[in-house]
């Protein structure tokens, strides 16, 4: 799957499956933090969400706490690691 | 007062227990337990953060009585500690051996999902408790906050006794450590009477029945479950006169995608849980330890 699509695909499932307000995937910068009030201010459950997101729409399995921390800097990032473990959605 | 995992006894007093388990003077260390555990409950800074739990379980009728209580409760905590870290210094520790219906129902609840949280709190042994579901053949992860001046070593941190992974609650990706464990099948512990955070930016909680009053508990653990698919299992142990008991077992299956920004759809399991808790202090009433007022407002 292209960069670009696995962009697509997080934003709308960011928007749908964490339920977050005021926010249309248009509007989601990729290259912005996911966590924090300079970024898009998820939490720490919302990170949870984001595991178990990455795994049912890109069939890739994040493996522990510091892989998390990592990846999940912001979407431009998490795509990458997507396109790095070859998702077979 | 909140609570704090800081240490009371001094890091010097912590290696003199250590080396008299070392050094095979177990007796010395029990009988040295003692004399430390009056001295402290002598002071009253540190009866006072006894006293909120010894007035509602009690009801002590003077102040000498409430001395008692207080005595008995921190001798029990402190027979505890010393159990630790003989369990860490030896890598053996005694678990009972009388059947366990509680274990059956544990492994279980392991069996039916991907993976499973053990939400236990700060009652009788509960980090040797941590033990309990390593024995179910699967890595064990435990979410676990530290403040600076807690000096207790944990007996896993000796290198002796069942592998455990320590994922630390301020790492922002714990959360999602302990969620791709439990999506790979494997069990993480998290504590479930104490709030990590708190205030505007803290962990979302609910309030609660607890002994006569209304406690507040964290809702991160059934979320978590409810994310996830894990099961969940209440779980809570003792020390008795053979060794280490689960006396509670609870396992509860949090429907998936629940709308958790509200706590309080998580409400009827965390109150199961202060239940619970509740449960075991009227049966093993010198074992629990949270040593601050739990009941006070917005606490």
């Amino acid at each position: 799957m292209r960069k670009g699509r696995i962009l697509d695909t997080l934003k709308e499932a960011l928007v749908r499956d964490l339920r977050l307000e005021d926010i249309t995937p248009a509007d989601i910068d990729p290259c912005l933090p996911l966590f924090g009030d300079s970024g898009l201010g998820l939490d720490s459950l919302d990170a949870v969400e984001l595991v178990v997101l990455v795994e049912k729409h890109f069939g890739v399995s994040i493996a522990d706490a510091e892989e998390a921390g990592a990846v999940f800097t912001s979407l431009d990032v998490l795509a990458d690691f997507i396109v790095a473990k070859g998702s077979n959605a | 007062m909140s609570w704090s995992s800081r240490s009371l006894g001094s890091r010097l007093q912590h290696t003199i227990f250590y080396m008299l388990v070392r050094l095979r003077a177990v007796w010395v260390a029990r009988f040295l337990l003692r004399v430390v555990v009056f001295y402290y409950a002598l002071l009253p800074s540190v009866r006072a953060r006894a006293l909120p739990y010894v007035r509602r379980r009690f009801a002590p009728s003077g102040s000498l009585s409430a001395f008692g209580h207080v005595f008995r409760l921190y001798l029990a905590f402190g027979r505890i500690l010393l159990e630790r870290i003989i369990a860490g210094v030896t890598g053996r520790f005694s678990l009972d051996p009388a059947p366990c219906p509680e274990r059956k129902r544990f492994l279980k609840a392991l069996n039916d999902a991907r993976g499973c949280i053990v939400l236990t709190g700060h009652v009788g042994p509960w980090q040797l408790g941590m033990a309990w579901p390593a024995g179910a053949g699967r890595p064990v992860h435990i979410v676990q906050h530290r403040d600076p001046g807690d000096v207790d070593s944990h007996y896993f941190e000796h290198g002796k006794g069942p592998l455990v992974n320590i994922l630390d609650a301020a790492d922002p990706g714990a959360l999602a450590g302990a969620a791709a464990a439990l999506r790979r099948g494997e069990i993480v512990c998290l504590m479930g009477d104490r709030l990590l955070r708190q205030g505007a930016e803290g962990e979302k909680s609910v309030l609660v029945p607890f002994l006569h009053g209304l406690i507040r508990l964290p809702t991160t653990a059934y979320a978590l479950a409810s994310i996830t698919g894990a099961a969940l299992a209440i779980v809570f142990v003792v020390m008795t006169e053979t060794g280490i008991r689960a006396v509670y077992a609870e396992c509860l299956h949090i429907p998936p995608a629940l709308p958790r920004k509200d706590p309080d759809v998580f409400l009827p399991y965390a109150a199961r849980f202060a239940q619970g808790m509740e449960d075991v202090t009227r049966r093993y009433p010198y074992q629990f330890y949270n040593f601050y007022d739990l009941w006070r407002p917005h606490a």
